[in-house]
């Protein structure tokens, strides 16, 4: 059981780890909580869904028979690039229509976070009124059985989300660590008018920045979605998530983004286990609370005197 | 001549910092500006090198020409590409990255990397303690060794004007004769240097003209030489 427990942790983890990782790249960068990170998750998963839609009136294939038939395969890969390069899109055009006019007028943080609140709003209704308020799903067709893997049962979707997710924090890193944007990224996040002084474009950083994170948050969106279902809510939770497993992690910390997806999911599901599933966000929270009192730099120890909201 | 500020103003919300201030540097110059706490000196620093708008500052008036062409309102990542380059007050090294990462930092806008890598050896050649520190973290080093960073990376934009803001600040005196020996080398080497200093007898041991700054206007210029002889300057920068 327990091993079941700490898969199940582990595979909702990396989900959490992913959104947490976006929004850290781009905290990071501008220094406020760009909450409406949490609405270009969900529309990550609604782009996809359109092109699966549109490609078959009444819903997708199943993703487990796409490696069947290349048709299939085909607008799966469509649909995946479009949530991806979708959601990417949407991170920069949030970012040049609302926050950048805000930066030049050199706005105060709490100015930024509830604009962010009023775009995570404003998005999260359009989704509602173009698709509704129901449930859809883009996981057609039957589920499989999973695999018994060392005491616990594991699908082939779970697989997938396990392995993509890891590749794509671990990219993330590399590139964070090797490329030369990802270091001019790195040096701005540690000293802004450093980065000027030595000719960075802060402005190209913040697209970057935008971009590259918007876009995990459409990933993580279209792999839960092969997992559960999507509605236009579903932004909330993931950016709550993201942000608690953010902070207990080590705010602004890239690897804090990552452990904290990670130690987030596993102690939920330990929670759900000892506790019941009723309790899952409230463990989530008490979490939180407990790393903001007892360790606020989180996991990392990340120093927060200097960090506001 | 290389810089030409004429007639600047600049102020800070309602402070004015700089009251119709010019200063030059011709090319090959070492050029320092001294003067007390507040005077202006760093805000003459941050005018040219665009630091100053992203600061809450704004040029008032005047002109800022360099290499006979304006360059007021350019962004300092802009005026990087024109051979202006910072080693900024307090050293503002990237403490999270390595010795390495930030001299390739400094190095950002250049694309020949063959003669960035030859900079990179100059470099450390220059400031040998950070040789055997690549690889380490710049939250690590001495304020000194983060000095000599700071400069460094100035350097691996290969600039046309270095200017320095009080590159002696925190330093022992056995360092602050280095760092200031050093910056005769760059000089020697083609650079152009505008240099801000606490330490007036440095400064004005290195440099051959310098500005004397006081609440916002410039009171006096002369040669290092003459300065270090000026009786007022004597009494109250160089503890005579
Ligand atoms: N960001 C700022 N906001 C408001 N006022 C400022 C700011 N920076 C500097 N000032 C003011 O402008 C004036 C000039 O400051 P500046 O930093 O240029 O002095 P300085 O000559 O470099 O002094 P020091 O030797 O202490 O570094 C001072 O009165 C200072 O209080
Ligand atoms: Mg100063």
């Amino acid at each position: 059981m327990i091993e079941q427990v700490l898969a199940n942790g582990l595979i909702v983890g990396t989900i959490y780890a992913l959104t947490a990782l976006g929004f850290t790249i781009i905290y990071r960068t501008v220094r406020f909580f760009h909450f409406a990170h949490g609405v270009v998750y969900a529309c990550g998963a609604y782009f996809a869904y359109s092109v699966l839609r549109i490609a078959y009136s009444g819903g997708g294939p199943p993703l487990h028979e796409a490696t069947a038939d290349l048709r299939y395969a085909t607008t799966w890969v469509v649909a995946i690039f479009a949530g991806v390069i979708g959601a990417g899109v949407l991170g920069v055009v949030i970012d040049r229509l609302v926050y950048k006019p805000l930066r030049k007028r050199k706005a105060p943080n709490l100015v930024f976070l509830l604009a962010s609140f009023g775009v995570f709003i404003f998005i999260q209704n359009l989704l509602q009124l173009i698709f509704g308020a129901q449930i859809l799903t883009i996981r057609a067709g039957p589920v499989k059985e999973g695999h018994h893997f060392l005491g616990a049962v594991i699908t082939d979707v779970q697989i997938l989300i396990l392995v993509v997710s890891s590749l794509l924090s671990v990219a993330l890193w590399v590139f964070m660590q090797k490329a030369k944007l990802g270091k001019a990224m790195r040096a701005v996040a540690d000293d802004r008018l450093a980065a000027s002084v030595v000719g960075i474009n802060p402005e190209r950083i913040i697209l970057a920045a935008f971009a590259i994170g918007s876009a995990l948050a459409g990933a993580a969106g279209i792999l839960i979605s092969l997992e559960t279902n999507i509605e236009p809510t579903m932004g909330m939770n993931a950016i709550l998530k993201g942000i608690i497993a953010s902070i207990i992690g080590g705010i602004g910390s890239i690897p804090g983004a990552m452990f904290g997806g990670l130690f987030l999911g596993i102690a939920e599901n330990l929670g759900i286990w000892k506790i019941s599933a009723g309790w899952k966000d409230c463990i989530a929270f008490v979490i939180l609370i407990a790393f903001l009192l007892l360790r606020p730099g989180g996991i990392m120890g990340i120093k927060t005197e200097k960090e506001q909201l | 001549m290389l810089l030409d500020v004429r007639d600047l103003t600049a102020r800070y919300g309602a402070v004015v910092a700089l009251k119709n201030v010019s200063f030059h540097v011709g090319e090959g110059e070492i050029v320092a500006m001294i003067g007390p706490n507040g005077a202006g000196k760093s805000t003459a620093l941050k005018a040219v090198s665009g630091v100053l708008q992203t600061t809450d500052g704004t040029i008032e008036n005047g002109k800022i020409l360099f290499e006979g062409k304006s360059i007021k309102g350019l962004t300092t990542n802009e005026l990087v590409g024109r051979g202006i380059s910072l080693a900024p007050e307090g050293r503002r090294v990237f403490t999270t990255m390595t010795v390495l990462e930030n001299l390739q930092m400094g190095a950002y806008k250049r694309k020949d990397k063959a003669s960035v890598s030859q900079d990179m050896d100059m470099v450390l050649t220059l400031f040998p303690p950070l040789k055997g520190r690549t690889k380490q973290k710049a939250c690590t080093l001495s304020t000194g060794e983060q000095q000599m960073l700071a400069i460094g990376r100035a350097l691996m934009q290969r600039p046309k004007i270095l200017l320095a803001d009080e590159p002696s600040l925190g330093l022992s005196p056995n360092f602050v004769e280095l760092i200031f020996d050093k910056f005769t080398e760059i000089n020697k080497n083609g650079t152009t240097i505008l240099l801000v200093e606490q330490n007036a007898s440095e400064a004005l041991r290195i440099s051959h003209r310098a500005y004397v700054f006081s609440i916002g206007e410039i009171v006096l210029s002369d040669s290092g030489r003459n300065l270090r002889r000026n009786p007022d300057v004597q009494k109250t920068f160089l503890g005579a």
